[in-house]
């Protein structure tokens, strides 16, 4: 859970934080990393069942990916085990997508997290569930939050961090997968394949819960870990998402659809679009478009469902209401 | 009388201290690290030179040791390194820096600008800024867990006469900061007790530190250090990280003469022995040191974490 501060408060006087905030100058960022056409699909899955083997292995067949011997890393979102609550990544989900990028031919996937909020990291994994998929399917998992470090300028300059410290899984990882959880967040406005990446900065330098990026303006850190490690694919779990207070207290709210995209800006908006919220009025998505990736309807190519045209928007806290798609 | 679980953890971190000295967080890991090193050392398997040696000119000690010539910034693991030099080697000459440095050492919030900012703008989270203790890293917050550990390192410092009368401020108020930070039904969590008006849960292990830093105080009579108690028991009957289980019968073990576990401790123990069987629940170091020095508590009565008056 994060201990709000202003936003840029590092940046300097308090009073120009909002001003930064809006105003970002060009040149921000090291390199436009868009491609030129991202391609997403939309799945539908009803239940977490062995049933997503075959569901995330078809997805997957559809971006005739090059896997051939790479070591993939799936990042998906644990925070923390809140019984009766879904909170985190399903481990149903995690197992498919391990499984099916392995029967497509990787080398070898890893799953790794560094939860945000609880230390033991052994018990977030055992009390998720996921602790006994990756024993019957023989995957391994890295704490991110105690893995070696490297030391990776940042690709953008949104904090004043110039650097991070990030786990050498994930910088080696030929693939990383981020594979987030939908949900709305009381602080970001969405926490989807973006927000996921917070899970790589490890707490042993940055903290539990990684304070140091939320002095630095989560939003803004979101854009630096992104640029600077840009997941490769997303496999966003919206078969059961969350509204309203997210991370942790909303409620739960069936999507029954999981979202799959080469692209983690594509992901994010269509997430969004599914939530029926306005992704270009989400910060860090907005700003994500302008280099990270596609946020165009027009430079994405549907290769599953569409976005459903009736959307029921998510509920969502008071200061978010500016994010929802207005009734058509 | 050591136990053979205990002697097969310490002959598994012998085997994995790395040529250069320390240990590293994970098993496979080649970076050394503070704290699964200062556990190491508080377990006697690692020399005390060792630890010292890696201490940064300022007093601190970073959290991690990643490559020749980087140096990253102290932070909270400086406790850790200070309880484990003064436990094994309390006439070391880096101690008192240490402890100095982690007098100096506030979280953020004791800054009257941002003190103001949370009490009138930024007041989602309930907490009273009013009450500071100890940051994770520089210029951030202070949290439950490197509150606590600072505040047994300078009692423990105090204890040896290394720290001046002046600390006795900066404990009151640390105490105060985490009782402020305490989750209404008892138990901590990393220091959120309340956000957009909901309760939040407590965590086994910050609860179990946080206890760790009260033992002994006026506090241990303060009704929520009863519920903490309470929740300390009741969230380790099922708990499945070892982890969260050794930090928690370091805590019952320091509070036995307070609140007599005697049982608690005795089916937490065989709990604990189940969980490291597996080993992918050990491959964290600082697991299987805390694990090791938990063990030893129960059996040999030598805790390091307990501050004896």
């Amino acid at each position: 859970m994060n201990r709000r501060v202003f936003t840029g408060a590092a940046a300097g006087l308090a009073g120009g934080a909002v001003l930064l905030k809006t105003q970002m100058p060009p040149g921000v960022w090291a390199k436009d990393q868009r491609p030129v056409r991202s391609r997403v699909a939309i799945l539908t899955a009803t239940a977490y069942s062995d049933k997503l083997d075959e569901i995330v292995y078809d997805g997957l067949r559809l971006f005739d990916l090059n896997l051939r011997g790479k070591t993939i890393l799936l990042k998906p979102n644990l925070v923390e085990y809140l019984p009766g609550v879904e909170v985190n990544t399903n481990p149903w989900l995690v197992g498919a997508a391990a499984d099916a990028f392995l029967r497509l031919g990787a080398g070898k996937v890893i799953v790794g997290e560094g939860p945000g909020h609880q230390r033991d990291t052994q018990l977030v994994i055992a009390e998720s569930g996921l602790e006994r998929q990756l024993k019957d399917r023989r995957i391994a998992f890295v704490d991110l939050n105690r893995d070696d470090l490297v030391r990776v300028k940042t690709r953008s300059a949104y904090t004043n961090l110039h650097e991070l410290w990030l786990p050498r899984s994930v910088v080696s990882a030929d693939i990383v997968v981020s594979m987030p959880k939908v949900k709305t967040h009381h602080w970001a406005g969405v926490t989807l394949s973006m927000k996921n990446m917070f899970g790589i900065v490890p707490g042993a330098v940055y903290g539990w819960p990684k304070n140091v990026l939320h002095w630095q303006g989560i939003e803004r850190s979101i854009l630096d870990v992104c640029a600077t490690l840009r997941p490769n694919f997303v496999i966003a779990d919206g078969i059961v998402a969350m509204e309203g207070n997210g991370p942790l207290h909303g409620s739960s709210r069936a999507l029954h659809r999981i979202v799959l995209a080469d692209d983690p800006v594509a992901a994010d908006f269509t997430c969004a679009r599914m939530m029926g919220l306005l992704p270009e009025k989400i910060y860090h998505l907005e700003q994500g478009a302008r280099f990270l990736g596609n946020g165009a309807v027009e430079a994405m190519q549907l290769l599953g469902e569409s976005v459903p045209e009736r959307i029921e928007p998510f509920s969502v806290l008071p200061q978010f209401r500016h994010l929802l798609r207005p009734a058509t | 009388m050591q136990s053979p679980l205990h002697s097969r953890l310490r002959r598994i971190l012998l085997e994995r201290s790395l040529n250069t000295g320390g240990w590293s967080y994970l098993a496979d890991g080649q970076q050394s690290a503070t704290e699964p090193t200062a556990l190491a050392t508080l377990a006697h398997c690692g020399r005390p030179e060792d630890l010292a040696r890696t201490q940064n000119v300022d007093g601190s000690w970073p959290s991690v040791h990643p490559e020749a010539g980087a140096e990253l910034p102290g932070g909270w693991s400086t406790s850790l390194a200070a309880i484990a030099l003064l436990r094994t080697s309390p006439a070391d000459p880096r101690i008192p820096r240490a402890l100095q440095w982690l007098c100096n050492s506030r979280g953020i919030e004791s800054h009257w600008l941002w003190r103001w900012k949370f009490k009138v703008a930024d007041t989602q989270v309930a907490f009273n800024p009013d009450k500071y203790g100890w940051s994770w890293a520089a210029g951030t917050a202070s949290w439950v867990i490197p509150t606590a550990f600072a505040l047994l390192a300078l009692r423990i410092g105090a204890q040896h006469g290394l720290v001046n009368s002046g600390v006795e401020e900066r404990l009151r108020i640390g105490r105060e900061m985490l009782m402020d930070r305490a989750c209404p039904q008892g138990g901590w969590n990393a220091g959120n007790s309340r956000v957009f008006g909901v309760a939040l849960e407590p965590h086994i292990d910050a609860t179990a530190i946080a206890m760790l830093a009260l033992q002994g105080t006026a506090a241990q009579n303060d009704g929520l250090v009863s519920r903490s108690f309470d929740q300390l028991l009741v969230r380790t009957r099922q708990c499945r990280g070892a982890s969260s289980l050794a930090w928690s019968l370091l805590a019952l073990h320091a509070w036995r003469q307070h609140s007599r576990p005697a049982g608690e401790i005795t089916e937490r123990v065989a709990q604990l022995e189940r969980l490291l069987d597996s080993s992918e629940r050990i491959v964290d170091n600082s697991t299987l040191a805390v694990s090791a020095l938990a063990l030893d508590a129960v059996t040999s009565d030598r805790n390091p974490f307990e501050v004896r008056r």
